[in-house]
């Protein structure tokens, strides 16, 4: 648990301090412990980011047929003591990505596959270590002055891509970047908190917000809502979306789209001795199978894939490793349509969340991947519930209270209704399917309706459907983030359109309130509340699983590994074994 | 015949004024709200957001207006950005453009390489052995899907030969034989089926063709069999044989997009697709505008082509 | 005369092949319909009834294909998947085929003026890739199988066009014709009694290979996620998912893709058989065969 030097406010411990939660439930689960990630613990040591005191995160399986002989020689590895490997510098670490970002600019793209590239090239003021504590990046210390004002240190020393060095006026910029109307930037609405920026000295950048803000620094640490950007960068080329210079690890060499983007060492970042890899590339390879092989063959070193029979596509191959993911953090959302008849009615909704079998679908489905869950998923625990159903009213599968609700509805003969849903995931579609035989069961006739993505998100969001509709949900770095959006009547979202007095003071009060404890305890409420209503249906929490070659070594991955949770910042440490 | 040719290409503008007009209204009767693509579930529905990227994009403006803007910067030479991105249209079709034409044109060169002799062997030696097993080869090839066959190669490349690089693109320009080698695999997944399609109907246009009246004057006349073959009979055989590897050529140039998709190469077709998929309508019209003149000339050039095979056919 | 000829072995070959191939493409195709029409009875299974634990089964006992990934019986889902093949495929390629004839017929005989507007939206037909094409009209109209039918249709009638368009101008100048016009025949009477006859052996073999093209254009709206609704089954669809795991599961893709190719096969030899048979001077050729 990383704490940095800074005022002792409640506030500060209260934010800063690690998700222990997580950390507990995780070792709980994950048993011995793994020496290469102790090493790594060992190496950020070094770098000056503090010491971890816990061991690393990340659970190992090795695959698949053959189990037996890829164990045995794993086995050794694992055996040998934690000083083991020193790492090699040199080589190009090549990623199999499935889609190509449509411009590299992270304050401009809402896309998650930019992302996956500006978080090697951008630094933040804040970031998440490997078991998701904020901890500093280009902050060396900061200090919550009161509640509505905190002022950050700077690392001196450190210096962008293009040459000259990283002052607070930098800072300053970056957000007031995000706040101009004329960047149409889709994080503008999160800063609009924002009071003022002031930059007493090169060094220091103080932020004044206008009201108590608890999502503050999860959105600092997150990179893409906070990254920060050079102005003469910006000035020269109009906007980043094809030319890069940050101050990460990695600089941006080439980026030619739909074939790859290039990426080098950055000889001046600020952890001395990182990164160990001469550069990273990603290959944008649209076809799974394709992916796949390319892996197989040793052409590419690393994918990641939501396919719940993963383990299956990579049997037999040698030199593969796959990693299981640590948190489940990507989510499906089933919506109702509450403007009218027949999910106006509170009994209906329940009935469709007791009549589906979450249990049943995560193990045929995700074939065991994935948790129960409510719209904050179990990694952000302990905000999410951890896997449990308990406490959540209406999670339990019941057929026959299913038909008991729709009966005392006046549906005693069952429900005729439509599931709007997109084939552009096909986790979806096999969601779907499973959830309309279930359903079945309980008197609620389904007929899916597949709609092309574009039009399925539209509706989704201004609640255009018939009956139901379910879309696969992004991750996002806070609680009031997963929530307020979507259920607060005053949203323009507001999935289902609804309005309940209680949702809204919860979620008022879980984005104003600082202190920690009181805030899990207003999110716990607010999701059996949610549960209890049924205003959204989540038939569970879902995460991506990484393979690898086992030449990769050093890697580290984040909970919810997928592009959008910074999930790849690992890489920095990371190491080939040539 | 120059006259011909002249108007023909004069042609040209209407046509690609008819087909941008149907273009941009046929692109926004698809339901599906670009500015919910871009800022994604949350952004989107922020007011201020919305209004301001949809004042940048010009999607204030009234259709009619958006398309006279549109059509009056091409007018310059202005192709516009992505919608999306940001990016130069022009640059991202100069781009993707060679990517396609490349695949198209081997997979034609392998297509009819394999393809004519194959159906002219077949129809001489039709009813023996060599038929039955060219029939039943390009029967194969045609009823594989392209996709299938495509990662059939894949996997068999990676376990098997993985110093191919079958997946990703590497300019012409740049490497030459590197490039060729490495789209090898695509354009004879692509190739392959067309040949199968190409041999089948070599084959049967020839057989009508060899049992034609002339056919048998030209041999009662006492020339050469094999002369007969194929001075006489080829020639005429080829106007259906040139129509379908016309239609098939110009389905290439459109973009074989599954190919494109299975073997990661960075086309015209995936550029198209996922325009349609982001309601990039700047990028969509711009690719149109090109497919729709490459297409024209190649129409023009076929119906040339008929003409020079059998000068009967008045091209008027 | 058996003089050893290339003509002779050509002119033999027909007869024989002709009842080879009506016979098999007979039986293959009828196979098909019937399977269709059956499916109910012959299938183990619902083709959309999933067990879970039992996703990517080998062939056994009890899944006497498998079971795809999902976990559902991969024979019920063959045989009912030829409902669905068939049952796009036929209706698409039927109305192509009539609308696209007259179409091009009309403008091959008569040309002037409409031929060369036609042949100017043609031009703009063709330039659409139909991929794109596809993917608009689906998305515009909604995913059903008519709106399906429909997409492949428009999709394919330009081929029938063109072809017979070409087709009716390499036969107008023909001898025949231009007799038949100086003795004064109709119009009507030159399209039905020559025009089409000639054209037809083309139009045959062209409606054969779009029947099978079909079945592939299925297969490949499938694989962008735009052919028939799941959970229907369709070959192309559940050739598309499992490809995926063919290194390991060659069963997902073993039955979907020898269905596609029986089919194939099936409307190929069809096609064969049927130009064959109305070939008027391949008949005249024959009957001068010893």
């Amino acid at each position: 648990m990383t704490k940095v030097t800074g005022g002792s406010s409640d506030a500060d411990a209260a934010i800063m301090s690690a998700e222990e939660g997580i950390a507990t439930a995780r070792d709980g689960v994950m048993g011995a412990d793994d020496p290469i990630a102790s090493a790594d613990g060992g190496i950020r040591a070094a770098a000056g980011l503090g010491a971890d005191s816990q061991s690393g995160p990340s659970r190992r399986a090795f695959l698949g047929a053959g189990t037996a002989a890829l164990v045995a020689l794993a086995a050794p590895s694992l055996a040998r003591p934690a000083a083991a490997q020193t790492p090699k510098r040199g080589g190009t670490l090549v990623v199999a990505a499935d889609v190509s970002p449509p411009g590299l600019d992270p304050q401009k793209s809402a896309a998650a596959h930019s992302w996956m590239i500006a978080e090697h090239v951008y630094s933040n003021l804040l970031r998440r270590d490997a078991k998701m504590n904020i901890v500093g990046d280009l902050a060396e210390s900061w200090q919550v002055v009161s509640d509505t004002t905190i002022v950050f240190k700077l690392r001196k020393g450190v210096v962008w891509h293009h040459g000259r060095e990283l002052v607070a006026e930098d800072v300053k910029y970056s957000f007031e970047r995000m706040l101009d109307e004329k960047t149409a930037s889709p994080w503008r609405s999160n800063w609009l908190i924002i009071d003022r920026i002031e930059t007493p000295d090169k060094s220091t950048v103080r932020f004044v917000v206008k009201r108590p803000f608890a999502p503050f620094f999860s959105y600092l640490a997150t990179p893409h809502y906070s990254a920060i950007v050079p102005r003469d960068i910006v000035e020269k080329h109009g906007d980043l979306q094809k030319n890069a210079s940050g101050t990460g690890p990695f600089v941006l060499d080439r980026f030619v789209p739909d074939n790859t983007v290039v990426l080098k060492r950055n000889p001046n970042y600020y952890e001395s001795g990182l990164p160990y890899l001469d550069g990273l590339e990603y290959r944008i390879i649209p076809d799974e199978a394709a992916r796949v092989a390319a892996l197989r063959a040793g052409t590419v070193h690393y994918l990641w894939s939501v396919d719940p029979l993963i383990d299956r596509q990579v049997q037999g191959a040698p030199g593969i490793a796959l990693r299981e993911p640590d948190g489940y953090c990507a989510q499906h959302g089933l919506a109702f349509n509450q403007t009218k008849a027949p999910f106006t009615d509170v009994r209906v909704r329940r009935a469709v969340s007791v009549g589906v079998n979450r249990k049943e679908i995560i193990a045929s489905v995700l074939r065991g991947r994935g948790a129960i869950s409510t719209k904050i998923p179990p990694c952000d625990a302990p905000f999410g519930y951890a896997g449990d159903d308990k406490g959540l009213p209406y999670y339990a599968h019941d057929p026959a209270q299913a038909r008991r609700l729709l009966g005392e509805a006046g549906l005693a003969n069952g429900l005729d209704t439509t599931l709007e849903v997109s084939p552009r995931f096909p986790l979806t579609i096999r969601t779907a399917e499973v959830m309309k035989e279930q359903l079945a069961a309980a008197g609620i006739r389904v007929t899916l309706k597949q709609t092309e993505w574009g039009a399925a998100l539209k509706n989704f969001v201004r609640t255009e459907y018939e009956g139901m509709s379910m879309i696969p949900l992004v991750w996002q770095p806070d609680p009031d983030a997963h929530a307020y959006d979507i259920f607060h009547s005053g949203s323009n979202i507001n999935l289902g359109k609804f309005k309940d007095a209680k949702v809204d003071e919860l979620l008022d009060q879980g984005r104003t309130t600082l202190d920690r404890d009181k805030r899990i305890a207003i999110y716990r409420d607010l999701q059996r509340h949610l549960a209890d209503q049924a205003y959204l249906v989540f038939p569970y929490a879902s995460g991506a699983t990484e393979v690898l070659r086992e030449a990769v070594k050093g890697y580290v991955s984040i909970p919810g590994a997928q592009p959008g949770s910074r999930s790849r910042e690992f890489f920095k440490q990371t190491w080939l074994d040539r | 015949m120059a006259a011909y040719v002249g108007t023909r290409l004069l042609l040209l503008i209407p046509t690609l004024v008819g087909v941008s007009l149907l273009t941009f209204f046929l692109i926004h009767l698809i339901p599906g709200d670009l500015v919910t693509i871009l800022l994604g579930i949350t952004a989107s529905q922020n007011e201020q957001t919305r209004q301001a990227l949809i004042h940048a994009l010009h999607l204030d403006r009234p259709l009619a207006v958006q398309y006279l803007l549109w059509l009056g910067a091409v007018l310059r030479g202005d192709l516009g950005h992505s919608l999306v991105t940001g990016l130069s249209v022009r640059d991202e079709l100069v781009r993707s453009y060679p990517v396609t034409l490349q695949l198209a044109l081997m997979a034609m060169a392998i297509a009819l390489a394999a393809g004519i002799p194959m159906g002219v062997l077949a129809a001489t030696r039709a009813g023996r052995a060599l038929d039955a097993s060219t029939r039943v080869f390009s029967l194969l090839f045609i009823s594989a899907p392209a996709f299938f066959i495509g990662t059939v190669v894949i996997i068999a490349g990676a376990r098997y030969a993985p110093w191919l690089h079958t997946l990703g693109y590497v300019p012409f320009a740049e490497q030459p034989a590197r490039s060729i080698l490495g789209m090898l695999p695509a354009a004879a997944s692509l190739g392959l089926a067309i040949s199968a399609i190409i041999a089948r109907f070599t084959r049967s246009s020839m057989l009508d063709v060899l049992g034609q009246d002339f056919v048998r004057t030209a041999r009662a006349k006492g020339v050469a069999d094999r002369a007969v073959v194929f001075k006489h009979a080829l020639r005429n055989a080829l106007i259906p044989v040139v129509a379908t590897a016309g239609t098939q050529f110009v389905y290439l140039i459109g973009g074989a997009v599954i190919i494109e998709e299975v073997f990661a190469l960075p086309g015209m077709g995936r550029l198209v697709v996922n325009a349609i998929y982001q309601r990039d309508y700047t990028t969509i019209q711009g690719a149109v505008l090109v497919l729709t003149s490459g297409a024209v000339l190649v129409n023009l050039t076929l119906d040339l082509l008929y003409h020079v095979i059998d000068r009967r056919i008045l091209y008027a | 005369m058996s003089d050893g000829s290339p003509r002779t072995g050509a002119a033999r070959s027909p007869r024989a092949l002709r009842s080879g191939s009506l016979l098999a493409g007979g039986l293959i195709v009828a196979g098909l319909l019937a399977a269709a029409l059956a499916a109910p009875w012959l299938s183990p299974y619902a083709p959309t009834r999933i067990f879970p634990g039992a996703e990517i089964a080998p062939p056994g006992p009890r899944f006497l294909l498998g079971t795809d990934e999902v976990g559902r019986d991969i024979l019920s889902r063959l045989l009912y998947g030829a409902r669905v093949s068939l049952g796009v495929a036929i209706p698409s390629v039927g109305l192509a085929a009539l609308a696209g004839t007259t179409l091009g017929v009309g403008l091959g005989y008569w040309g002037g003026a409409p031929d060369l507007l036609a042949m100017r939206l043609f031009d703009v037909l063709f330039a659409f890739p139909p991929i794109l094409l596809a993917i608009a009209l689906v998305a515009a109209l909604g995913p059903s199988t008519v709106n399906l039918i429909l997409t492949i249709a428009v999709l394919t009638l330009p081929q029938f066009a063109m072809l017979a368009r070409s087709a009716t101008l390499a036969v107008k100048p023909q001898d025949f014709v231009q007799a038949a016009r100086a003795l004064g025949a109709s119009h009507g009477r030159i399209l039905c009694a020559h025009v089409l006859r000639n054209i037809t052996p083309a139009l045959a073999v062209q409606t054969s290979l779009s029947l099978s093209i079909v079945i592939l254009v299925e297969a490949a709206l499938s694989f962008l996620g735009l052919g028939t609704q799941p959970p229907a089954p369709s070959w192309g669809g559940m050739l598309s998912r499992g490809r995926q795991y063919m290194a390991i599961a060659p069963w997902l893709v073993l039955g979907p893709g020898l269905a596609i190719m029986l089919a194939v096969l099936g409307f190929n030899l069809l096609g064969d058989a049927q130009r064959d048979l109305l070939d008027p001077r391949r008949a005249a050729a024959d009957r001068r065969i010893p």
